[in-house]
């Protein structure tokens, strides 16, 4: 069962301001992050299992988000572009 | 694009046995993902970001303490220190290497968004993750990427 994905304002506002192939890649990172969202790395290596988590995208891209396990529910928090 | 096989592990291993990390978790027993998956989402594997396009991609440790909030400096402080007493000892520097990579990541999210941005979304979170609430201005990513004109 994949989970579903909602986008904090924040994030929504950095991801309309991305140039369209870094969009293109964001938007695959996403699907990837609809299955199996706990293969980000973990904000904080000491805490691995961590909730908060990051998944690069692209060659410059990072997504921070929180997992909620038990409602299958993804936030995306921010969304960084360094391209 | 179809690679067939995905490698979704990311660059930074994170089985490395380390001592004295918290035992802290909010994943599910029964969540342990596979780094290797084969599937539908075959397109959606990320290149790994660039060191030499990305912020903070070679910083000193210096310069990523100086870029992180003060909570996270302190946290900094700690895992660095345990580490290089570590390597001390066992004439190895890769934890050392790894906890930098990691706070590395974090400086970059930090400074591009300011601390005071990041401090806020991580208490949002936090809260969203004590009460299971939505964020009252979140939008679902298939809205927004009918807004944005993506395909489904």
């Amino acid at each position: 069962m994949s989970y579903t994905l909602d986008i904090d304002p924040l994030a929504a506002e950095q991801i309309a301001e991305l140039p369209p192939p870094a969009l293109t890649v964001l938007a695959e990172a996403l699907t990837v992050l609809e299955v199996v969202p706990w293969n980000g790395l973990p904000l904080n290596r000491d805490n691995p299992d961590g909730p908060v988590r990051q998944l690069p995208f692209g060659t410059a891209g990072m997504i921070t988000y929180l997992i909620l396990d038990d409602q299958r529910r993804v936030d995306v928090l921010i969304v960084t572009w360094a391209g | 694009m179809d690679r067939g096989c995905v490698d979704l592990q990311f660059p930074e291993p994170t089985a490395m046995p380390r001592r004295g990390a918290r035992a802290a978790s909010a994943r599910p027993p029964s969540a342990h993902p596979s780094v290797t998956i084969v599937s539908a989402v075959t397109a959606a594997a990320a290149p790994l970001p660039d060191p030499e396009r990305t912020p903070f991609g070679h910083a000193s440790p210096a310069q990523v303490r100086a870029a992180l909030t003060a909570e996270d400096a302190a946290e900094f402080d700690r895992q660095w220190r345990d580490a290089m007493a570590r390597a001390t000892d066992e004439l190895d520097l890769t934890e050392v290497m790894h906890i930098l990579a990691s706070w590395r990541r974090v400086a970059w999210v930090t400074t591009s968004v300011g601390a005071e941005r990041y401090r806020a979304a991580l208490a949002s979170a936090e809260h969203r993750l004590q009460t299971g609430e939505r964020h009252p201005g979140a939008v679902s990513w298939s809205q927004l990427k009918a807004g944005l004109g993506l395909p489904e």
